[in-house]
């Protein structure tokens, strides 16, 4: 299967009052907006909050009245409305929630089965298809290529790391 | 207080053993030829001063990894990492896409890291009780 390969999206512009209005009539993308927006250092009066899970907001007034169950502030949605401050740069149409090649890593971490005699390969998965393996990169790289992915997902099988042992990047 | 506004929200990565660890999926691009591009994972790692990805990525997108200019990484034990830098454009969906030096594995190396010349070019948070990372363009 040819890879989608992805395209850079460029930033849209800040949000508007109109825009508020658009995003809070939909209950899915109201939830998001306010679970991102984060105030930092995080106050520990809002650590509490998963809009994603369980707000269900259709007008921005109910998004004040949520108060400390989200992370979203009176002032800040305040900003949002008005256009304004930090707050005003989000844009709740570009919010995302799923890794990029998400399909390949829920596949890689669920299929272990499928990898183990990999261990120490690098492999070119796309989908839930291990396209080409071998320990040379750039040969694995080539044969995904010739096989039609145009932008090859590539990684090194780990080996597992037992209960006793952490990891560290450098 | 200052308030940031996250447009991406990640949950962590996980290894096969059920262990997650903060990374994100990149698009490694040769800078002279976009046709040459990988999608890899890498470890966002707040503790290193710059990126270090494997060498053999360098040259599986058409990079001549002996070309770089030497870089040594001195580890937390003082042992060293040799590694080149190359030119090459590291690019995300929503995040826009980055020009940097990136520094390559001279040796074969474990895993991909996103260091502190990666957050440099966005906006990071992490929530670790929670396992997810926020992103957003703007730095």
């Amino acid at each position: 299967m040819p890879s989608p390969g992805h395209k850079t999206s460029a930033r849209k512009p800040a949000l508007k009052a109109s825009g508020l209005r658009s995003f809070a009539t939909n209950p899915a993308r109201a939830r998001n907006s306010a679970s991102l927006v984060s105030t930092l250092p995080v106050p520990t009066a809002h650590v509490e909050f998963s809009g994603r899970a369980r707000a269900r907001v259709t007008t921005a007034a109910s998004f004040a009245a949520l108060g400390t169950s989200l992370v979203a502030t009176a002032g800040s949605l305040s900003k949002l409305a008005n256009g304004s401050g930090a707050a005003a740069e989000c844009d709740a149409s570009s919010i995302r929630f799923a890794s990029y090649r998400s399909r390949e890593m829920k596949y890689y971490v669920e299929h272990p089965e499928r990898f183990e005699h990999l261990i120490g390969e690098w492999v070119a998965v796309e989908g839930q298809t291990i396209i080409a393996h071998g320990f040379d990169a750039p040969e694995v790289v080539s044969e995904a290529k010739r096989k039609g992915v145009k932008v090859p997902f590539v990684f090194r099988v780990e080996s597992k790391v037992e209960n006793d042992e952490g990891m560290i990047g450098l | 207080m200052e308030a940031v506004v996250y447009q991406i929200q990640l949950p962590y990565l996980r290894h096969q053993n059920g262990r997650s660890y903060p990374g994100l999926v990149v698009q490694l691009e040769n800078p002279n030829n976009r046709e040459n591009a990988l999608d890899l994972r890498a470890e966002l790692d707040s503790g290193a001063e710059f990126s270090l990805f494997d060498g053999n990525l360098a040259e599986s997108i058409g990079l001549d990894l002996a070309s770089g200019n030497p870089f040594r990484f001195v580890t937390t034990n003082s042992s060293y990492i040799d590694a080149r830098i190359l030119p090459v454009v590291i690019s995300e969906p929503d995040l826009g896409r980055f020009p940097i030096g990136l520094r390559f594995s001279v040796n074969q190396i474990q895993r991909n890291l996103l260091g502190r010349d990666f957050f440099n070019l966005v906006q990071i948070g992490f929530r670790e009780r929670h396992l997810e990372v926020f992103l957003t363009p703007v730095p």
